[in-house]
């Protein structure tokens, strides 16, 4: 098992890497730099001798590969420098001060999405084509079909502006929570209700579910042990991704309801051509999905022990 | 003389499809008695596992059990088993009547332990405490031979081979002492060395503990080593039934005739096998109104193609629906 | 004197299996281990054995559909164990498979004379035309109608899914058919007829059959030699009713009791141990039947024994026979 996991560990490092030069080059193909966004920002064009100057400054007038091992040889301490669009923060501080909000958003909206996504999945699994199952279709396509920032718009116009009973936007407690949530939420009680119906129903058509019955097992009993943890694989395959998916924020809930997450940073920065942000998002992203598909695979192999965790080379 | 442990009388089931109903049992009638082996003889549309899993009420939409009754005497107050509602049903399933299928791996779950899955039944139906249930479980699986008893329990069921696992099932089935087995199609997908093995236990507990066992099998061989009375069946519907001996040595329809001669014995080297023209009928197939057999059959006379016969006494112990039985064909074997 | 159609020397095929957690080390499964027969023109051997015994395995290595790690294979006296695909190709059209599941044997998407015709194109033979009226004569050939062309494998029943295989497996005419399970699947009237089948073609057309089977019965009905297989080993060969009537090796009398006689009156109570047998891991020494034999001494442990001759044709390999 340790062996598994210092292997796994070993290839996330391997593939930290080649992702970091990917992105690096990638970055540095697309034209322009970081000045000429700004100078697109500030409406002038920023004097040729400042921008070199500039450049300078931040070292981006050394050839790429020379660039990219001074990245390298800071990134392994965590220095990740200065973010370029906002000058006087290094990009560490910049996560350490918005991560936070980012990370509370994610994990309330996937404790969320389980609850109501599962939970609608089973129910409509066990009485297939009544009431129940409709309402869980009905609830999927609501999700499929609206997106997640037009939902959150509606959600302010009508709890905030019309009805005045829930705030328009900020992190400030339980009451700032309920609609960025709400709205986060969409996509995965979409994926989760469909795959959990689907995998349960499967569940629930095999033959051993035949053979407890014949056993005297009773149906709650069957649902609950039986079916339910066999319907647990494809859960969790789809599960780790989307967890990792929704801690790394999301750019329209927090700009619409003004959550000081890092959202906006990962999609802004790409726009500002700000390297030093670009490549710790990045990264940070790599590494949070390779925990995840790491985890997803233990969980695996504890839920279904056919699975052994065997690496082949 | 011995008691009569189940008696079904007319039992007919059918699928719903879109267009049609497809009748899968149409109007099968028998009893067993306690300590006795009753086998069921039938090919693919026989209706012989729809029979079967009628019994407890295991048959789901779009099938349904459309008339009959079953019913189950034994230490209880008689009961209709296709009548009770699920709750009683579940005190007498996997406690009085055990099932066991025919794919074993199929037929256990995954991803939950051999011991959990046995275990289970105990303290479902016994009220047994988690470690006095593992103690009976280990002792269930050294009874139908597995060693190391008390580690297995620990192993899931893709960690056994098929013979083991059928031995699985059956510990499972006969952990409550059930008064009635069924078995469909236990040793089918398994190796002739191990079948040998596994009849041989379910022999066992017929004589041990006077077990009646509804065994279900296309194998003539398997149902003349083990069977005490047969029912064969055809077209949803039984066509000869009686004694064992009787029914191998003096077969009394065309349809057994022909499917005991067409199975190559071991010591007999023919050059050809007598054959039955044609293939089983699918379930549901119209027969419209006459012996379903009529197409295949070569004894056929021209009133088995106007009327269906229906099963009846034609000899002191054996039962068929056929035409040409009656006017006493076959009397002499 | 009839001649040899194939011979196999010492045919060896293993797989490479991991089990389980990472660091074990790699088991090696030997599922064919040094079989060595010969079979003549127009004539039936079967090969039986229990799951595991590696009977599959053999047909497919015969075929060179797997590659054999040792041995040779001669087909018409020639060495065809090494040749590569080019080569092996004009070989191929004598050598056929008919198969456990026919349905699962065919393309889906194919109709039945496109299934049939298709082994006829590979190997370049004939016209479009003159092959549709030879399609047409095989499945006459083997029981159903040349109408039955048109129609996809999926609306037949099982029986004449395996007539179909058994008219693809004829369209190149070859000298060798062998048959993996061939009627397991079918209902047991419907195997009575594909049995015949196969043996009319036979006496027709004078092919021979390498004949796979659990069924013990089945394959004496069919064959005039059998092989018994166990644990990828060839134990036991002889004329068929020299098995049947005088096994000599423990593994092929134990096979035959276990067989359930359908016959009534004879009820053997007592001829089997109801406990299940010990798992057994790969044995390097020794006979490979030792831990199920109810003879074996010590002899068995230490040394192999090998496959020699009884008296004519029969052949066994025990210490003891």
């Amino acid at each position: 098992m340790l062996t598994y996991i210092s292997k796994r560990t070993a290839g996330t490092i391997g593939v930290i890497f080649i992702v970091s030069m990917l992105t690096f080059a990638c970055m540095h193909m697309i034209p322009g730099g970081p000045f000429d966004a700004i100078s697109l920002e500030k409406q002038q064009l920023v004097p040729e001798n400042i921008k070199r100057g500039l450049n300078e400054k931040y070292g981006l007038d050394a050839p790429v590969w020379k660039q990219y091992f001074l990245f390298v040889k800071n990134a392994v301490l965590l220095d990740f420098g200065y973010s370029i669009t906002y000058p006087n923060r290094t990009v560490v501080s910049i996560f350490r001060d918005h991560w936070g909000y980012s990370l509370q958003l994610g994990v309330l909206t996937f404790l969320f999405s389980v609850i109501v996504g599962v939970g609608l999945g089973i129910i409509a699994a066990i009485n297939p084509n009544s009431i129940f199952d409709y309402l869980g279709t009905g609830v999927s396509i609501f999700c499929l079909v609206i997106p997640g920032f037009v939902f959150a718009i509606l959600l302010q116009v009508i709890f905030s502006v019309w009805l005045g009973w829930l705030p328009t936007g900020g992190w400030n407690g339980p009451k700032y929570w309920i609609m960025p949530v709400l709205a986060n939420s969409l996509a995965p009680i979409l994926i989760l209700q469909r795959y959990t119906r689907t995998s349960m129903t499967d569940a629930m058509q095999a033959n051993f579910v035949r053979t407890a019955r014949a056993k005297g097992v009773s149906k709650t009993r069957i649902i609950l042990i039986h079916v339910f943890k066999n319907a647990l694989t494809p859960l969790l395959t789809v599960g780790g991704p989307l967890a990792a998916g929704l801690i790394v924020g999301s750019f329209f809930i927090e700009s619409i309801f003004r959550i000081p997450g890092i959202g906006s940073y990962f999609v802004l920065a790409i726009g500002a051509r700000d390297y030093p942000l670009i490549m710790a998002t990045t990264l940070l992203w790599t590494v949070i999905i390779s925990i995840a598909y790491l985890l997803t695979e233990l969980l695996y192999a504890w839920a279904d022990p056919r699975v052994t965790l065997v690496k082949e080379l | 003389m011995s008691e009569t442990l189940l008696e079904v009388e007319n039992l007919h089931a059918q699928f719903s499809l879109e267009n049609e109903c497809v009748p899968a049992v149409n109007g099968v009638s028998f009893s067993i008695s306690k300590g006795e082996v009753l086998g069921i003889v039938g090919e693919s549309g026989s209706g012989k596992s729809v029979t079967a899993l009628s019994l407890l009420q295991l048959i789901d939409p779009p099938g349904e059990i459309i008339a009959g009754k079953a019913m189950f005497y034994g230490e209880d107050a008689p009961v209709d088993l296709l009548q009770i509602s699920s709750k009683e049903l579940q005190k007498i399933a996997g406690s009085r009547i055990s099932m066991i299928f025919q794919d074993a791996m199929a037929s256990l779950n995954p991803v939950l332990t051999v011991g959990f899955q046995i275990a289970e039944t105990l303290r479902v139906h016994r009220g047994l405490s988690r470690k006095a249930a593992k103690e009976k479980t280990v002792y269930l699986l050294e009874r139908v031979g597995i060693a190391n008893a008390a580690q297995r329990s620990r192993n899931y069921p893709h960690e056994f081979s098929g013979g083991m696992r059928q031995r699985v099932l059956i510990a499972m089935a006969i952990a409550c002492r059930p008064e009635l087995l069924i078995a469909d199609e236990p040793t089918t997908a398994l190796d002739v060395t191990i079948q040998a093995q596994i009849l041989h236990l379910l022999r066992e507990f017929t004589r041990d503990f006077g077990m009646s066992i509804i065994l279900i099998s296309h194998d003539l061989g398997v149902i003349a080593q083990l069977a005490d009375q047969v029912a064969v069946m055809y077209a949803g519907r039984i066509v000869e039934s009686g004694p064992v001996d009787l029914i191998f040595h003096n077969p009394q329809h065309p349809y057994t005739q022909a499917l005991a001669a067409s199975i190559p014995r071991l010591h007999e080297y023919p050059k050809r096998l007598v054959t039955i023209d044609g293939s089983p009928p699918r379930a549901g197939t119209d027969d419209f109104g006459r012996c379903s057999f009529y197409p295949r059959c070569s004894q056929r006379i021209d009133i088995c193609a106007e009327k269906r016969p229906r099963l009846t006494q034609i000899l002191p112990k054996q039962f068929a629906s056929c035409w040409v039985a009656q006017q006493g064909a076959f009397a002499d074997g | 004197m009839a001649e040899t159609v194939l011979e196999i020397r010492d045919l060896t095929k293993s797989f490479a299996s991991r089990p389980g957690m990472l660091g074990r080390p790699k088991v090696k499964n030997i599922a064919v281990d040094n079989v060595s027969f010969a079979v003549s023109s127009a004539e039936t051997l079967g090969i039986v054995g229990e799951s595991g015994c590696g009977k599959s395995t053999l047909a497919l290595t015969i075929m060179r559909l797997y590659e054999p790690d040792a041995g040779k294979i001669y087909f018409d006296g020639n060495d065809i164990t090494r040749l590569n695909m080019r080569e092996l190709k004009p070989v191929r059209r004598n050598m056929q498979l008919i198969f456990q599941d026919p349905l699962a044997a065919f393309d889906p998407r194919l109709r039945v004379d496109q299934i049939i015709g298709e082994p006829l194109e590979i190997h370049g033979v004939g016209t479009l035309r003159s092959n549709r009226d030879y399609a047409a004569s095989l499945l006459r050939k083997v029981g159903l109608y040349a109408e039955d062309m048109h129609r996809l494998p999926s609306e037949f029943s099982g029986g004449q899914q395996q007539r179909i295989g058994i008219a693809r497996a004829l369209a190149l005419k070859p000298r060798l058919l062998i048959c993996d399970e061939p009627v397991s699947a079918l209902d047991v009237s419907v195997q009575a007829q594909i049995l015949n089948l196969l043996r009319d073609l036979q006496d027709e057309l004078g092919f021979s059959y390498i004949f796979i089977s659990h069924n013990i019965a089945i394959t004496a009905f069919m064959s005039n030699r059998i092989g018994v297989m166990y644990l990828g080993k060839l134990v036991e060969i002889g004329e068929t009713e020299s098995i049947i009537r005088n096994p000599l090796h423990p593994y092929t009398e134990e096979l035959l009791a276990a067989i359930p006689d359908p016959d009534p009156s004879y009820r053997d109570n007592n001829i089997c141990s109801s406990s299940a047998p010990a798992e057994l891991e790969g044995l390097s020494t020794g006979c490979v039947f030792r831990m199920r034999c109810p003879i074996a001494q010590e002899i068995c442990a230490a040394e192999e024994p090998p496959l020699r001759t009884v008296h004519s044709g029969h052949q066994t390999a025990c210490h003891f026979a």
